[in-house]
């Protein structure tokens, strides 16, 4: 598996490759910055309940790294954002314009990688999700500091926004390898579970992890009007509500930190670590019906890892 | 061209039709699509030899990838601009490129999926070349401008293997483009391509240098162009005073 995960870093060096020396740059910087690489993974393994071949499926694992990285680039043009992983972001370094040409150039990238996929159900399938997502951003912008959204709302926005792409990711795998339709399914739902779970616990190191491991302040999200499952759950005891609901861009670090300390005591961060761990149940109880073997195993262990992670 | 009129206006409404969202259009400026270069588009379609009904669907196709990169333009460097503006720019043509992902996935348009691909990735290529590259000449530059405005409709070309009058249409598009941009500089002292061109030319003389391109890509569009399909458009981007 990591010779696989080798040759896929190798291909993504391969088709970020541009005439234009400083779009390869460019490219390559964010490429190197050390992301997780958790969609070409789940992409590989779903390959392995069908006719694993590495040629064929590094295609969709490249694709899906691609688009991931063409959101992050515009992303931060959103979030005008400085910094990311600790590296000065696209947008602050060449501005803007620039950021927006590498992160369209990026998807091209992409679509030219999955294209080497002729199963038409496979772009269907992705061209889907991509929308989805989309919509979800869009959605994202609107729902800021509306704290009187439910908890449905919470759920279909991190749904979107992180829990498709990585159910399409195993997926697609899958259909590369031309797996039966039903593994197909299973392997859907399963990234479908992890993925709401993965981006609650993102929800939740908000809160809990240390500056130095989010690489921005704690409460982050909050105070961008980000209204999370802690955040949620705390709204449930009143003088909390009161004061969450007071939180603007302009809120001082000291209020926030109070903020915080106050959701941390309160036990939100308990409650969203157990709707995280249910979907982690629900995510090992979808490959039930997959049959045994290395990649079935591997899938349990990326699912419980997904649930202690600390950052 | 009354009947290359009326598929530019079915088509625009089918694309207005693929672009409708409820808050993007609360919030951001409607989309613009220039019907010029969609009557090139619908003309060199006409000539194909492809299905009616799939005419229009290309010409949506391709209108809707230009939308999504003419989007992308409009998220500027400049800060005082509105936060939530260009936040939902940036997203509203991320979501008019997935459109077009969509369009043709739908159609199982694979190797469509593929050609026009490569032309956003050479478009963007070219934009960041005359975006960063300040030691391009002059004729660097408009080749690169040419390139950026006609590069879908040529990718489609290949991909029908349809032989025309390629560099003509090109022309067409660069005409289009200086054409709408002289106007714009004329009336308000600046345009989209002022700061690139103001890297390469002295910036007194560039309303001139601009007004003499056009002027000879005009004539040699003129002697050349053998198609009378075509002179509709070349009067419609310069119209009569």
């Amino acid at each position: 598996m990591s010779k696989d995960i080798d040759r896929i870093e190798k291909e993504l060096e391969r088709v970020v490759f541009s005439k234009e020396e400083i779009l390869s740059h460019a490219s390559l910087q964010l490429l190197q910055s050390g992301g997780k690489r958790i969609r070409p993974v789940f992409v590989l393994l779903g390959g392995k309940f069908g006719n694993y071949n590495i040629d064929q499926i590094k295609n969709v694992a490249v694709a899906l790294e691609l688009i991931h990285m063409a959101s992050l680039v515009h992303d931060d043009v959103i979030d005008d954002a400085n910094m990311r992983r600790g590296k000065p972001t696209i947008n602050a370094k060449w501005g803007n314009r620039f950021a927006m040409y590498t992160g369209d150039y990026l998807f091209a990238q992409a679509l030219q990688s999955i294209t080497n996929i002729e199963n038409p159900k496979a772009h269907q399938v992705l061209a889907q999700t991509i929308l989805e997502v989309c919509k979800g951003e869009i959605e994202q912008i609107r729902d800021k500091y509306d704290f009187e959204q439910n908890l449905r709302c919470y759920l279909r926005r991190i749904k979107r926004k992180t829990a498709l792409l990585i159910a399409v990711s195993c997926e697609l795998g899958a259909i590369a390898a031309g797996a039966k339709e039903e593994v197909q399914r299973s392997l859907y739902w399963y990234g479908y579970y992890v993925g709401m779970s993965f981006q609650i616990i993102d929800d939740i190191l908000d809160f809990v992890a240390t500056e130095e491991q989010l690489g921005k302040p704690a409460g982050g999200d909050l105070l961008q009007g980000n209204v999370t499952l802690p955040v949620l759950f705390a709204m449930q005891e009143a003088t909390l509500r009161d004061k969450i609901t007071k939180v603007t861009e302009q809120t001082s670090t000291e209020e926030m930190s109070e903020l915080i300390e106050g959701i941390k005591m309160s036990g939100a961060i308990e409650e969203a670590f157990e709707v995280s761990e249910r979907y982690l149940q629900k995510a090992l109880h979808s490959i039930k019906p997959l049959p045994r073997g290395q990649a079935k195993l591997a899938l349990r262990s990326v699912a419980k890892y997904i649930g202690k992670r600390k950052f | 061209m009354l009947h290359i009129q009326e598929m530019v206006s079915e088509t625009r409404a089918l694309l207005y039709k693929e672009v409708n969202h409820s808050f993007l259009n609360a919030n951001i400026d409607e989309v613009e699509i220039d019907d010029i270069e969609l009557a090139i588009v619908q003309t060199v379609l006409q000539q194909m030899t492809i299905p009616q009904e799939k005419v229009h669907h290309y010409a949506v196709t391709l209108m809707l990838i230009q939308v999504a990169l003419d989007t992308h333009e409009k998220v500027v460097d400049k800060s005082d601009e509105a936060r939530l503006n260009r936040q939902l720019t940036v997203l509203a043509g991320d979501y008019y490129s997935g459109l077009y992902y969509y369009l043709l996935a739908k159609e199982k348009d694979i190797s469509l999926i593929r050609s026009l691909a490569e032309g956003i990735s050479e478009i963007n290529e070219h934009k960041i070349r005359v975006h960063t590259n300040h030691e391009l000449t002059y004729d660097e530059w408009l080749s690169s401008i040419e390139l950026i405005e006609s590069m879908l409709l040529q990718k489609l070309c290949i991909h029908f293997d349809f032989v025309t009058n390629g560099t003509e249409i090109s022309k067409l598009f660069l005409l289009n483009r200086l054409q709408k941009e002289y106007v714009h500089m004329k009336e308000n002292g600046t345009s989209s391509l002022h700061g690139q061109l103001s890297e390469l030319v002295e910036a007194s003389s560039i309303i001139h240098m601009l007004s003499e391109t056009i002027q000879r890509e005009r004539e040699l569009v003129e002697k050349s162009l053998q198609d009378e399909d075509y002179m509709p458009i070349l009067a419609a981007i310069f119209p009569a005073k």
